[in-house]
């Protein structure tokens, strides 16, 4: 199976970069002060889901952090490699076929979020939101008082 | 595709080792409007950006490195005064990388008009 990466090299040689319609907004549940942060899909990892037989299943992205994480969390001054742990799984793993837009976005919330936000999270607040991304201000003056919108309002529909 | 199976690569300058341009390439590199609409200019090996306050981002793999031993470079730019632009001291992880952006003169996260990363180091 090719490395990812040659995989990533040769999708960035021959397909046309994606900017996203959506952005997830969200606040973390650990940090009950925070403001809400913003993600943000890169155009080319977004071509490369879309045209499908590039990535790999985002599973294996969650159970390699999970390695990861265990290891920061048991060995704190012990630096962390792949090497120590047979490799990760992501790298290798056969590659997935072509995604929607929204699919592509719940894939990215289960690879860059942590659960704590979109799995284990039993609170009564809503924590995120896909957006389209006309949603979020370009208007940063007050970037650090920004929230999750509770009972958004409704959008207007196209006439 | 094409597969050239060699283990050296040669010019008028003479050989190099398929190794050696692997090892010396960027593995992951990103340009990000940071001000407005926050948006990827270009990327390389990236999934996400995480746009975590002013001047603070958090960008995220799509293949891992290696260790956390990887060496990282960034730069920003922001309209009105001078610029640092640093790592984050939590710690390097393997799929994701911090980039602080503050102002000598400001203090405190300021957003950057252009801010670029690269990463040096060993793949997953």
């Amino acid at each position: 199976m090719t490395h990812l990466w040659d995989r990533l090299v040769d999708a960035k040689e021959r397909l046309t970069p994606v900017q996203s319609k959506y952005r997830v907004v969200f606040e973390d549940p650990g940090q009950p002060d925070g403001f809400a942060c913003v993600l943000i899909p890169d155009p080319n990892w977004m071509a490369a889901a879309l045209a499908g037989g590039i990535l790999p299943p985002v599973e294996t992205y969650i159970r390699d952090r999970d390695v990861e994480e265990r290891h920061m969390r048991d060995f704190p001054d012990v630096p962390f490699s792949w090497r120590d742990y047979g490799g990760a799984l992501h790298p290798y793993a056969a590659p997935i076929p072509a995604m929607t837009e929204e699919e592509a976005i719940e894939y990215l919330i289960q690879k860059d979020l942590p659960p704590r936000i979109w799995r284990d999270y039993r609170g009564n607040r809503v924590i995120m939101r896909i957006v389209p991304v006309d949603l979020v201000p370009s208007d940063r003056s007050y970037r650090n008082a920004w929230a999750v919108a509770q009972n958004p309002q409704p959008q207007e529909e196209a006439a | 595709m094409s597969t050239l199976v060699t283990e050296n690569l040669q010019d008028s300058g003479g050989t190099v080792p398929v190794a050696t341009v692997r090892q010396g390439s960027a593995k992951a590199w990103l340009t990000l409007t940071g001000t407005g609409t926050i948006t990827f200019r270009d990327s390389f090996n990236h999934s996400t950006v995480t746009d975590l306050g002013p001047g603070t981002y958090q960008s995220n793999l799509s293949t891992a490195l290696g260790n956390a031993n990887y060496a990282m470079v960034a730069m920003a730019t922001f309209i009105g005064g001078p610029y640092i632009s640093g790592h984050n001291t939590g710690g390097p992880q393997t799929s994701s990388t911090y980039i602080n952006v503050s102002s000598t003169t400001a203090g405190g996260g300021v957003d950057s008009t252009l801010m670029t990363s690269q990463v040096q180091g060993d793949l997953a």
